[in-house]
Parts: structure tokens; C-alpha cells; sequence
């Protein structure tokens, strides 16, 4: 009860304010931190108050331990003071590893991107749509979640934390990515971005994890080369040249835009929408094509934000269309598969994948129903 | 005391048989806290039997060291750990339609303590509170449901 002992720390202060919300009086608080064993009632009014899942207050697994040594130290790295975010992105990590419990395998696709030429994030963004896109190098990619899901079998998890824009690991050679839950073009950007980590710097035969604190445009300047790479990957696969030239012309030819004239917000914005990405991200991509002046990005964006409050206001003045719904699968489904097979062979039990899944005993039920039918 | 996990308590309520199988005079039932949570909607169902032919189990008296073992010791979810430690503190037995929680209280407690809901529905047909058919209705019902349960012998309800 190592965990309920630390939970229970604090000042007198912080102790009566627990005492007053779970009833139990304070010198029984005293005696629990200081190592007395609880009641499961007292455990349960507790947990509830510090909005902790009873089994949170167990020791950690093995591979739970395993996942937060992987995170831990990336985090010191770069100095992200996250000691929650890591026990969240460990957990979910070993939970994932305990239900689909295979044996130690490189994904197929991870080897089509080792013979590429590193540093050439067009190319890499060119050879994902010829394997997985059919070799669409033209259309939005707002169902870059659900492909990475079932075609790449990855797992992505969203997690609902401000403390980190995403994460990539492998583990055992299973890839995972985890996205902060925010506006979702931008949980968009991210997913790809640590796309673009996973194909080109994570070595899936070894265990390694990264996270980022923030995928902003103006901070990747400063930051390595990894992390220009996976910027300009993202910005890649997400908008290729050949569909924002089509879309380009095509806008301009809608708002009778004659053809020689610069650039300007509008067409940024129609862009932002139909690729599905912030207006940042668009600018900045036509930027990058030379379709803009460098630094035309940063000033349009600024420009936008003092006249308008931001580009998705000054988008919503111009009556632009809705920008189009980009879903995030709540869990990966191959997830939910093994976890239903699992539970029919009798190797995990349906209390404990309900509680890795964080889907209810009834979700489960009917999973197994629907996979029955 | 036999003490109903969730699957268990949620198969009877799909097979529409809880209220019957509750009337079995062998038996004495009951649910903890964490497997009333873990039933979701359904614990409105099970609540109304408390105080009946359920008893609604506390955890005020139950030691949470005993919990906290049992669930290091068998990885189960925190409604079937639970539901083991209410069985080895009332030396009860455990209903579960679970296989792998079922293969762990018959570890803890022994296979004779460790019954599940088709056995429950055996023992309503042998009082004559279900007869056969309804019994085997009962028993796809809740594996239409999804409840994972076994395939049972075509005599299963007969020869009781």
C-alpha cells in the first residue's frame, strides 16, 4: 500500500481537506500514511477523492515499469516536469503490451523506410501515400488516424493530458504514437508528426520512446534535426505539393483571384481547411514551397490575430465551409480484438481488460456479440 | 454466501432470469461495491433485489491488504478480485462466467466453491423454477448478449 502511503502525504491542511470530503477523521489519515492497512471501503472513498482507479494504487507491473523507465528518462531530456504524463503513457503502454502479448516482431512496413535517403522528409512523405495511399499524392489526408490503425496495426492512443503535444515509442517492435486531445487539426499535425519520428529515428528493434512538448512551428527552429524532420515530414504527407497546387488554382478561380497576384490569407485559410491542418501549418507549408516569402507565415498569422483574434475567426467572417470532421478512433481496434480473443482462451479476464481498456464490462460483452455475429 | 461478479450478475440480467435464479433456496447472494460500479446500468436491476434474496456486501470491514494481494497475486480486474476476497472472508463461494477469473477463485478457493450462471440455471430447473426450454432460452440469450460462455452439452439442463 506503498501507493496510498504517498497519496496520503502532505500538510495537515491538505489532510483535513481529504478528512472533510471522505469522512474518515484525520488521525485515522495519520495512521494509513504512516502504513496502517485500510479498509476497502476507506481505499474506495480515498481513490474517489484523489481520482484514482483502485487499481492505480497497486504496485506498478513489470511492464509498467519497464514503459516509465522509457519515458522518464526522455522527459529529464527534455525537461518536461511530467511525472503524471509519464505514469499515464507508461500505463497505457503496458496495458496495451499485456493485452496483445506477442512475441517480439519488427512490423513488415518498418523496413519499405530504411533504405530511404534520411533527411529527405519529401521522400519519405511520397513513399508513405505510394504504400498506403495507393499512391494518391494529391488528396487531403484526414483519415491518416484510421489508416494507422488498421493498415499499419499502430497504436494510437489519445490521451486526455495538457502536458505534452505526443509521443512515439517501440516497444517489443510494436509502434505506438500518443496525441494530446486538443483541436484536432492539430492533433492531426501531431499524429504525423510522430509518424515521421517512428519511420525515420525509432529503431523498432530496440525499445525507445520520445516525447514532444510542442509541435509549434516558430519552436521548431531551434530544435534538432529529428525535430525538423518530423516537422517537415508532417507538413508533407499532410499537404503534397501536387494537391495544393490543384487547390490553389482551384480557389483562385472560385474568389477570381487573378494568377500572378502574391498569396494571401484567404487562400491560406481555404487551405488550412481542406487539408485539414491550422492555418500556421498551411502558411507555412507554402512557405516551404516557396509560395510565399520566408518569414510570410509568422507575419500573415500575426496579422490575422491582431485584426481578427485568430485565423479560424477571420475564416469564420469570410464564410468559409466547415472545416471537415477528422476522427480519432477512442481505442485502437485491433486492441479490442485482442482483448476479446483473450478473454475467451481464459488468459486475461474481463474485469481486468475492461479496466485496461477503460471500456465498461457491457462494452466488452458486446464486442464479443458483434465478433460472434 | 455465493458472491456474483459483474459478467455473472450482468448474463443473468440478459438471460432475464436474475429474479428466478435469486429464488433458489440453496443459495445465499451477494454483491460488493466495486462489481455494483462495474455493472453499470445494470446495478439499478441488482439494487432492487438488495435487502430481498441479495445482500448488498460492504467493504467497511474488509481488509484492503487482502484485496491488494489477491490482485498482485491474480491479475484480475477489481470487481473479481473483490468478489474473491468477500468469498475467502465469509468462506463463501464465487459465481463468475469469466474462464480465467473462474480458473483463479478455483485456485484460491478451491473448484468446488467456483460455480457460474449455467450452473445457477441447472440448480433452477432441478427446484422446478424454470423448466428445460426455458433454461436453454435463457442460456443463448445471454450468449447472444455476448456473456462468454461455453458451449454446453445438449443434456446439460436435462439430466438434473
Amino acid at each position: 500500500m506503498l501507493a496510498l502511503q504517498n497519496a496520503l502525504r502532505g500538510d495537515e491542511q491538505r489532510l483535513d481537506g481529504l478528512s472533510s470530503k471522505t469522512g474518515i477523521p484525520v488521525g485515522r489519515l495519520h495512521e494509513l500514511a504512516n502504513g496502517a492497512d485500510p479498509t476497502m471501503r476507506e481505499v474506495r472513498s480515498l481513490a474517489g477523492v484523489l481520482k484514482l482507479a483502485i487499481p492505480d494504487l497497486a504496485p506498478l507491473s513489470k511492464e509498467t515499469e519497464r514503459a516509465e523507465i522509457l519515458f522518464r528518462e526522455m522527459a529529464h531530456r527534455k525537461h518536461i516536469p511530467a511525472a503524471a504524463l509519464v505514469e499515464t503513457l507508461s500505463q497505457r503502454m503496458a496495458y496495451s503490451l499485456e493485452l496483445l502479448h506477442q512475441a517480439k516482431s519488427v512490423p513488415w512496413w518498418a523496413k519499405e523506410f530504411r533504405s530511404l535517403p534520411q533527411g529527405n522528409p519529401e521522400a519519405f512523405a511520397m513513399h508513405f501515400r505510394s504504400f498506403f495511399c495507393n499512391g494518391d499524392s494529391v488528396s487531403p489526408l484526414l483519415s491518416l488516424p484510421g489508416l494507422l490503425l488498421e493498415r499499419l496495426q499502430l497504436m494510437l492512443h489519445v490521451v486526455n493530458t495538457p502536458h505534452f503535444e505526443g509521443a512515439s515509442a517501440y516497444v517489443d517492435g510494436i509502434p505506438f504514437i500518443f496525441v494530446s486531445a486538443r483541436f484536432p487539426p492539430r492533433m492531426l499535425f501531431t499524429c504525423a508528426h510522430e509518424l515521421g519520428h517512428l519511420l525515420a529515428h525509432h529503431d523498432p528493434e530496440a525499445d525507445f520512446a520520445t516525447i514532444d512538448s510542442s509541435t509549434d512551428l516558430q519552436e521548431h527552429h531551434s530544435h534538432s534535426v529529428s525535430e525538423r524532420f518530423a516537422h517537415a515530414f508532417a507538413s508533407a504527407l499532410l499537404i503534397p505539393p501536387a494537391g495544393l497546387g490543384i487547390v490553389l488554382k482551384k480557389i483562385r478561380q472560385l474568389a477570381n483571384i487573378p494568377e500572378q497576384s502574391p498569396l494571401g490569407d484567404v487562400e491560406m485559410l481555404y487551405v488550412s481547411r481542406v487539408f485539414g491542418v491550422s492555418f500556421e501549418v498551411a502558411a507555412r507549408r507554402c512557405e516551404d514551397l516557396d509560395l510565399l516569402p520566408r518569414g510570410g507565415a509568422v507575419s500573415l498569422n500575426n496579422t490575422l490575430k491582431e485584426m481578427y483574434g485568430s485565423a479560424e475567426k477571420r475564416a469564420e467572417m469570410l464564410h468559409l465551409p466547415p472545416r471537415p470532421v477528422i476522427s480519432f478512433p477512442p481505442l485502437p481496434l485491433t486492441l479490442v480484438n485482442s482483448a476479446v480473443e483473450r478473454i475467451r482462451k481464459g488468459e486475461v479476464s474481463i474485469g481486468r481488460a475492461s479496466m485496461m481498456l477503460g471500456l465498461s464490462i457491457k462494452d466488452l460483452l458486446t464486442a464479443n456479440s458483434t465478433q460472434l455475429q | 454466501m455465493t458472491v456474483l461478479d459483474a459478467c455473472s450478475a450482468i448474463n443473468l440480467i440478459n438471460g432475464e432470469v436474475l429474479a428466478v435464479v435469486l429464488e433458489l433456496p440453496q443459495y445465499r447472494f451477494g454483491v460488493g461495491p466495486q462489481v455494483l460500479a462495474e455493472c453499470g446500468t445494470d446495478a439499478v436491476v441488482i439494487g432492487s433485489h438488495f435487502g430481498l434474496r441479495l445482500e448488498e456486501l460492504a467493504d467497511d470491514e474488509l481488509p484492503a491488504s487482502l484485496f491488494f494481494d489477491l490482485l498482485e497475486r491474480y491479475r484480475l480486474g477489481a470487481g473479481e478480485t473483490e468478489c474473491l476476497a468477500f468469498a475467502i472472508a465469509n468462506n463463501g463461494n464465487v459465481c463468475s462466467d469469466d474462464r480465467k477469473a473462474r480458473e483463479m477463485a478455483a485456485h484460491a478457493l478451491g473448484p468446488e466453491r467456483v460455480l457460474g450462471s449455467a450452473r445457477l440455471l441447472r440448480d433452477a430447473v432441478a427446484a422446478e423454477l424454470l423448466n428445460v426450454e426455458q433454461a436453454k432460452r435463457a442460456y443463448e440469450k445471454m450468449k447472444a448478449f455476448g456473456g462468454f460462455l461455453p458451449s454446453l452439452p445438449a443434456d446439460y439442463f436435462v439430466d438434473c
